[in-house]
């Protein structure tokens, strides 16, 4: 029997190893925070940030859980379904309005209010009115960037083309693509992807846009679309003035302007450390051209509760904390760690002064043209739907207006409005 | 030899099977079972799950009328018809490479065998390098004897075969090493006789070798076929089921559903869909068993 007593024990080890202890009541409340946007380079700034919070607040303790950003959303899902859910996590704008729209995160409105916080007063209008759905805050805006149009000018002196003004429209970009592309010495003039993410913006800057402005109907093959859809596969196809999959090759768009062979990039300010370390030529940056009208991305992470949290109060002011406590901001800036959300522009000074590029107001300026992906429920498998055939055009394998039609039709088949 | 009582036997048998049996019961059939339940269901999986409707067989009836089931199994077919037949043949060619006695039989083994233990994505990173279209070594190598390669990843008719290239380079060893185990147990009395009645190592190979290995390749067969079904990690991780969708397959459509889309009661359908479908071409395999086991 002695052994059989080994035995037992033996398996009891795994079972108390399961077993959790009870959290002391009267104790300081725990908090678990999940983010992804710190990664490697910024994962030291975050931690600062939090070790600051908890010196000003010592009865609130942040479980920090890190995850890339390919597993956050991966390993957010399946807690949130298994009642296992972070108290607060953070979302990038995309998937916020997903998680918003399930209810899966709460509206912060009146916790904030409670816990002294004015949202407004805090926040930049912009990235706080990204934060909310159906006039409900869900979110604090923790960082924001903008995509703009990224030059090199050496390429562009080299062929006698002016550089890009705020006024430019599509017609002056082609032209100056055209006057800079040299296939044959894989030098191009512009690249922006022929798929979902540009399209829904791009679109929006030929007067279309994948939905109606309230959201009622689907627009995909809409006229402007399908004009805009020509117009992007015209620089691939017919101008060559931009690299086909064959001859991009493999390579990243960043890498082709890295190694001086793109005159123009439309990328966001986060490549700006990169650029700044590794091009060996002057680059500047300007707001993105429209067509009839201007249409900018523009994207930003923001922190939630979880629905499930108990800790409402201590939650909202530690996003708060990191989000627009002067201590976290000036980390912010000193790591180049995106952009504060805050409303004071005044320390934007700092981030302004730093150069290349030279024309860094025009992140700013972007904003006044920034749009937001469509908000809807089934939001992802409208991606779903049409992202494949944008790259079927892309690889010439569908006309553009067969592809915009067969979207629109799956899209009504599939999708709730 | 056990000297306890029979009911001591009893007992100890049953507490060492308890872990194994417990583990399977609770992170093996549990889900199992639960994915049947869900696949019933129309479950958001970012809403509670009180919200979860009870549909029925809605998500099967719509994985089946839909046509994106057909897309992906006919991927998926690809995938098999252009690996089974390689990996059975590269599995048997490196098997009798590693049972010759050769000198540095070490080395070889561990270089054929190092893929199978580095991972999926350490493997896609390499043979992103390899496939690229333009400066990837395959093309190189393929454009000295005079063929110009084509964009493998990027290009939709060939980004299914550039990961099956890098599958067979992942899991030949693997297999490669049950088909050597199968070929040491080959009697050599059959050789020596077959030698004395004047057979080369060709009819050899092919009359006695393969005959008796036949069980263990109708195994690797059976497997292949499984583990072809539920092909996910070279897929997801190289291609992303593209490009336009060229490599969607059935678990990556699968992760997508659940984890993307968030349509967990849709995506536990097509789960069992996978398991059926897996199921029922099993069994006529191994209708086919008698036809190739030497042994019976």
């Amino acid at each position: 029997m002695k052994n059989l007593s080994i035995v037992f024990l033996l398996l009891m080890v795994p079972l108390a190893l399961f077993a959790t202890g009870a959290q002391d009541e009267s104790g300081p409340v725990t908090l678990r925070y999940a983010s992804f946007s710190a990664g490697e380079d910024n994962a030291a700034t975050q931690q600062a940030m939090i070790d600051a919070f908890q010196e000003a607040n010592p009865g609130i303790i942040i479980e920090n859980e890190i995850t890339g950003y390919g597993e956050h959303f991966t390993q957010l899902v399946t807690k949130i379904a298994s009642g296992d859910a972070p108290d607060t996590f953070e979302l990038n704008m995309e998937n916020f309005l997903a998680y918003a729209i399930r209810g899966a995160v709460k509206p912060i409105d009146d916790i904030a209010a409670d816990a002294g916080i004015n949202l407004k007063e805090t926040y930049a209008a912009g990235v706080l009115d990204a934060c909310s759905y159906n006039g409900q805050t869900y979110a604090i805006p923790q960082m924001f960037s903008t995509v703009l149009l990224i030059y090199n000018k050496d390429l562009f002196d080299a062929a006698g083309a002016s550089y890009p003004q705020e006024d430019w429209t599509w017609k002056e970009s082609l032209e100056a693509s055209k006057k800079i592309a040299d296939p044959e010495n894989d030098i191009w003039g512009t690249f922006n992807p022929v798929q979902f993410w540009e399209f829904y913006k791009v679109t929006q800057q030929n007067g279309g846009g994948v939905m109606t402005p309230d959201g009622s109907k689907f627009t995909i093959n809409s006229p402007q679309n399908l004009e805009t859809l020509q117009y992007m596969v015209d620089r691939i196809q017919k101008h060559h003035v931009m690299p086909s999959d064959t001859e991009l090759a493999g390579r990243g768009d960043w890498d082709l302007f890295v190694d001086g062979k793109l005159a123009m990039i439309s990328t966001g300010v986060w490549a700006f450390t990169d650029f700044a370390n590794r091009c060996e030529f002057p680059w500047s940056v300007e707001v993105e051209p429209g067509n009839t009208k201007k249409a900018t991305h523009f994207f930003a992470n923001v922190s939630c509760l979880s629905r499930d949290t108990t800790n409402d109060m201590e939650a909202v002011k530690f996003l708060n904390f990191i989000a627009s406590d002067p201590l976290s901001v000036q980390m912010r800036l000193d790591a180049q760690w995106e952009l504060p959300t805050i409303k004071d522009a005044s320390l934007m000074k700092q981030y302004l002064a730093i150069t290349p590029p030279d024309n860094k107001i025009a992140v700013f300026n972007s904003l006044e043209y920034a749009v937001k992906p469509p908000a809807l429920e089934q939001f992802q498998e409208l991606v779903e739907i049409l992202n494949p055939r944008l790259e079927q055009v892309r690889l010439g394998m569908l006309e553009p207006k067969e592809a915009l039609d067969a979207a629109q039709k799956e899209a009504e088949a599939k999708i709730k409005l | 030899m056990y000297l306890g009582s029979k009911k001591d036997k009893y007992l100890t048998i049953v507490l060492f099977l308890a872990p194994a049996v417990g583990i399977f019961l609770i992170f093996k059939l549990a889900p199992i079972l639960i994915s049947g339940y869900l696949s019933l269901l129309d479950w958001d999986i970012l809403r509670p799950f009180s919200s979860a409707e009870f549909i029925g067989f809605e998500n099967y009836r719509n994985w089946i009328l839909g046509g994106e089931l057909f897309v992906m199994l006919k991927h998926t077919l690809t995938y098999m018809i252009l690996y089974i037949p390689w990996i059975i043949v590269l599995a048997v060619l490196e098997a009798s490479v590693l049972n010759q006695e050769l000198g540095g039989l070490k080395l070889y083994k561990i270089c054929f065998y190092l893929p199978v233990v580095s991972s999926w994505v350490a493997g896609a990173i390499i043979w992103g390098f390899v496939l690229n279209g333009k400066y990837g070594y395959l093309n190189q190598w393929l454009s000295l004897i005079g063929i110009e390669g084509p964009n493998w990843l990027e290009d939709p008719f060939w980004a299914m075969p550039g990961v099956v290239l890098a599958a067979l380079w992942k899991d030949t060893g693997f297999y490669a090493l049950i088909v050597l185990s199968a070929l040491k147990s080959v009697d050599k009395n059959y050789y020596e006789a077959a030698t004395v009645d004047g057979a080369g190592a060709f009819t050899q190979f092919f009359k006695i070798t393969i005959p008796l290995i036949s069980p263990t390749l109708f195994l690797l067969i059976i497997f292949n076929v499984i583990s072809g079904f539920q092909i996910f990690e070279p897929v997801f991780i190289m291609t992303d089921g593209g490009p336009a969708n060229a490599t969607t397959v059935v678990v990556e459509r699968i992760y997508r559903y659940a984890f993307r889309i968030y349509k967990m009661g849709y995506a536990s359908a097509l789960t069992w869909i996978l398991f059926l479908l897996i199921l029922f071409v099993t069994l006529i395999q191994f209708r086919f068993e008698k036809k190739v086991n030497y042994d019976r």
